[in-house]
C-alpha cells in the first residue's frame, strides 16, 4: 500500500497542476488578506481582526484541495492513463484508497503553504498599521483542525471525481457545492448548515464554536468519506475501465 | 499450461455483440498474431483479458488465472493497448517511474527499457511533445519494465512510419528470441505474418481461424499444371471429381488433390505436361477470404 501511495504521490506531483492550484490557493488567500485589511482600515474596524479570523482566511484552500481531489482520479481517464494504473494494481479499490491518501497529503501541502503566504503577508502589512497579532496554543490547534479539513475536502473531491469520471464535470460540481450549494442550503435549511462538509465542518474544526464541536465534525467528515470514497471505489471495481 | 486461455468469452454493449463466445489458446513461448478487420473484437477480447473489461460470459486467463488475480501482474504479462494514454504534462520518465514504484522495481529498470526502444533521451521530455512513434515505444518501454513472461500488443504498429514499422519487426523478434509469449493484435496480416507462429483470426467477434502460419498456407493450396491440352486434361479431372479452374492459356489450377493424382491423369491420358506444382495462396487472400473483407476495402 505504501508503494501505491508514493506512486499517486508521483504522479500528482509530476504534473504541473499542482503549481497551478496551489498558486492559486494561495492568490485568494492573499485576496483575503487585502480585502480584510483593505476595508477594515476604511472602516476603521482593523482593530477587530483577532487571530483566529486572520488565520482562517486560508479555508479558502479546501476549493483547490477538491479541485485537485477530483483531478487527481478523473484525469486517468481524460487522459486514458487508468490502463496502465489498473493495469499495474488490478485490485483497483486499493488504487481509490492510494489516491484518497496522496490528496490527503498533497492538500495538507496546499493547505499549509497557503496559509504560510497569508501570515507571510499579512502579519507584516497589520503590524505597519500597529496590529501585532499574536497566536496562542488554541488558534495553532484551529489552524491545525483547519490543515486537516482542507485535506479531508480533497480526499472527499477524490470520490466525487470516482464517480462522476468527467473531469471538467467533477471540479464543476466540486467548486459549484463549495462555494454556491452549501451556502443557498445553509440558508434554505438552517438547522442542517452546521453538517454541510465546508461551511459546517471544516469551519467546526478550524475552531467556530458556534459549529459542530471539532473532534465530532472530524469523525463525521470521515464518515461522509467513507460513504462517498466506498461507493465511488465500488463503482470503480465494477465498471469497465474505458 | 498454456499462457493465455479465452473460454467461450462473450461481450455485449447494448444491442452490439462484440466478442461472440470466442474460444481459443496460446501456449507458452508461442508468437501468436491475433488478427481480424477493425472492428472485429481484437481490443475487446485484449481488455477482458487484461481484466480492464468485465466479459458478459465466458472467461479469459492469463497463466489459469483471471488477470485481476495475479499475484505480480508487471512481471507477468507486459501490455500494450491502442487506446492507452500518456498524461501530456508528464515526462516519460515520470511515467515509467510511477510503474516501477508501484512495482517494487528498481529505478535502473527505466533506463533499460528506455535504451531497449530508443528512447533515452526522450524519457525526460514532456509527452506532449512526443510524436505518435515516441508514444508507441513508451508504451512498449512500459510494457517490458516488469520483464513479464508474456507480452500482449494491441495494434502496436499503428501510426508507425516504415522505419518505426522496420524497428518494430526486429523489436519483436528480439523479444521472441527472449523466449516471451507474445500476442500481437493487427488488421494487416502481413505485418504479423514475418513474425508470428500462428495466427488466430477474428471476424464479427467470432473465431474464424487458429492455426499455424504454415498450415493455413498449405490448406489453401492448390495444383497448378501446363499441359498440351487444357481442354481434355480439365475434362478427365472433372470426372474424377476435381475441382478444376478455368483454364488460362496453357495453364489449369486444380483444388482438393495434390500433384501425384494430376500427374498420373494427365499421364494416362497421354496428355503432355510441362509443368506440375503447387501454389499457395498469399496470406492475405487467405485472410482475405476468411474476414470476408476484401470487398468493404
Amino acid at each position: 500500500m505504501t508503494r501505491l501511495v508514493r506512486g499517486e504521490l508521483l504522479k500528482i506531483w509530476t504534473t504541473r497542476s499542482l503549481l497551478l492550484l496551489t498558486l492559486l490557493s494561495v492568490a485568494f488567500g492573499f485576496l483575503g488578506v487585502v480585502t480584510m485589511i483593505v476595508s477594515g482600515g476604511r472602516a476603521g474596524s482593523l482593530g477587530s481582526i483577532d487571530p483566529r479570523s486572520f488565520a482562517t482566511l486560508g479555508a479558502t484552500a479546501y476549493i483547490f484541495a477538491g479541485a485537485l481531489g477530483v483531478i487527481c482520479i478523473a484525469n486517468e481517464g481524460r487522459h486514458n492513463t487508468a490502463d496502465h494504473t489498473y493495469l499495474a494494481t488490478p485490485r483497483r479499490s486499493r488504487v481509490v484508497l492510494a489516491k484518497l491518501a496522496a490528496t490527503i497529503v498533497t492538500s495538507m501541502f496546499i493547505g499549509v503553504l497557503t496559509e504560510a503566504a497569508i501570515f507571510a503577508l499579512g502579519l507584516p502589512w497589520l503590524a505597519a498599521k500597529g496590529l501585532h497579532l499574536g497566536f496562542g496554543a488554541a488558534t495553532w490547534w484551529d489552524i491545525a483542525g483547519q490543515i486537516l479539513g482542507i485535506a479531508l475536502i480533497g480526499a472527499l473531491g477524490v470520490a466525487v471525481g470516482g464517480i462522476i469520471r468527467n473531469q471538467v464535470a467533477g471540479i464543476i460540481v466540486v467548486v459549484a457545492w463549495l462555494l454556491i450549494a452549501e451556502g443557498a442550503l445553509s440558508l434554505l435549511l438552517p438547522g442542517a448548515g452546521r453538517f454541510l462538509p465546508a461551511r459546517g465542518l471544516v469551519s467546526g474544526l478550524a475552531g467556530d464554536s458556534s459549529l459542530v464541536p471539532r473532534w465530532d465534525g472530524a469523525v463525521l467528515l470521515l464518515a461522509y468519506l467513507a460513504g462517498l470514497g466506498g461507493f465511488a471505489a465500488w463503482l470503480i471495481e465494477r465498471r469497465d475501465i474505458a | 499450461m498454456p499462457a493465455i486461455e479465452i473460454r467461450e468469452l462473450t461481450k455485449r454493449f447494448g444491442s452490439t455483440l462484440a466478442v461472440d463466445r470466442l474460444s481459443f489458446t496460446v501456449d507458452e513461448g508461442t508468437i501468436c498474431g491475433f488478427l481480424g478487420p477493425n472492428g472485429a473484437g481484437k481490443t475487446t477480447t485484449f481488455r477482458m483479458l487484461l481484466g480492464l473489461a468485465q466479459p458478459t460470459s465466458g472467461e479469459a486467463l492469463v497463466l489459469g488465472r483471471p488477470y485481476r488475480q495475479l499475484e505480480d501482474p508487471v512481471r507477468t504479462v507486459g501490455a500494450l493497448l491502442e487506446a492507452s494514454g500518456l498524461h501530456p504534462g508528464r515526462r516519460g520518465r515520470s511515467h515509467l517511474r510511477y510503474l516501477t514504484t508501484v512495482s517494487g522495481l528498481p529505478t535502473s529498470r527505466i533506463d533499460e527499457v528506455l535504451e531497449m526502444v530508443g528512447l533515452t533521451p526522450a524519457g525526460r521530455r514532456r509527452a506532449r511533445t512526443y510524436s505518435l512513434g515516441m508514444r508507441q515505444r513508451l508504451a512498449l518501454a512500459a510494457a517490458l519494465i516488469g520483464d513479464p513472461r508474456i507480452l500482449v500488443l494491441d495494434e502496436p504498429a499503428n501510426g508507425l512510419d516504415p522505419e518505426g514499422m522496420r524497428w518494430l519487426r526486429s523489436f519483436l523478434r528480439d523479444q521472441a528470441s527472449a523466449g516471451r509469449t507474445i500476442v500481437i493484435s493487427s488488421h494487416v496480416l502481413a505485418e504479423v505474418a514475418q513474425t508470428v507462429d500462428e495466427v488466430v483470426i477474428v471476424n464479427q467477434g467470432r473465431l474464424v481461424a487458429h492455426s499455424s502460419v504454415a498450415d493455413l498456407s498449405a490448406r489453401t493450396g492448390r495444383v497448378r499444371v501446363r499441359c498440351g491440352d487444357v481442354t481434355a486434361l480439365a475434362e478427365v479431372l472433372r470426372e474424377r471429381g476435381l475441382t478444376v479452374g478455368p483454364a488460362s492459356g496453357d495453364e489449369l489450377f486444380v483444388d482438393g488433390t495434390g500433384t501425384d493424382l494430376v500427374g498420373a491423369v494427365a499421364a494416362e491420358h497421354g496428355i503432355p505436361v510441362y509443368e506440375l506444382g503447387v501454389e499457395t495462396a498469399g496470406l492475405e487472400d487467405i485472410y482475405l477470404t476468411l474476414t470476408g473483407s476484401e470487398e468493404r476495402r
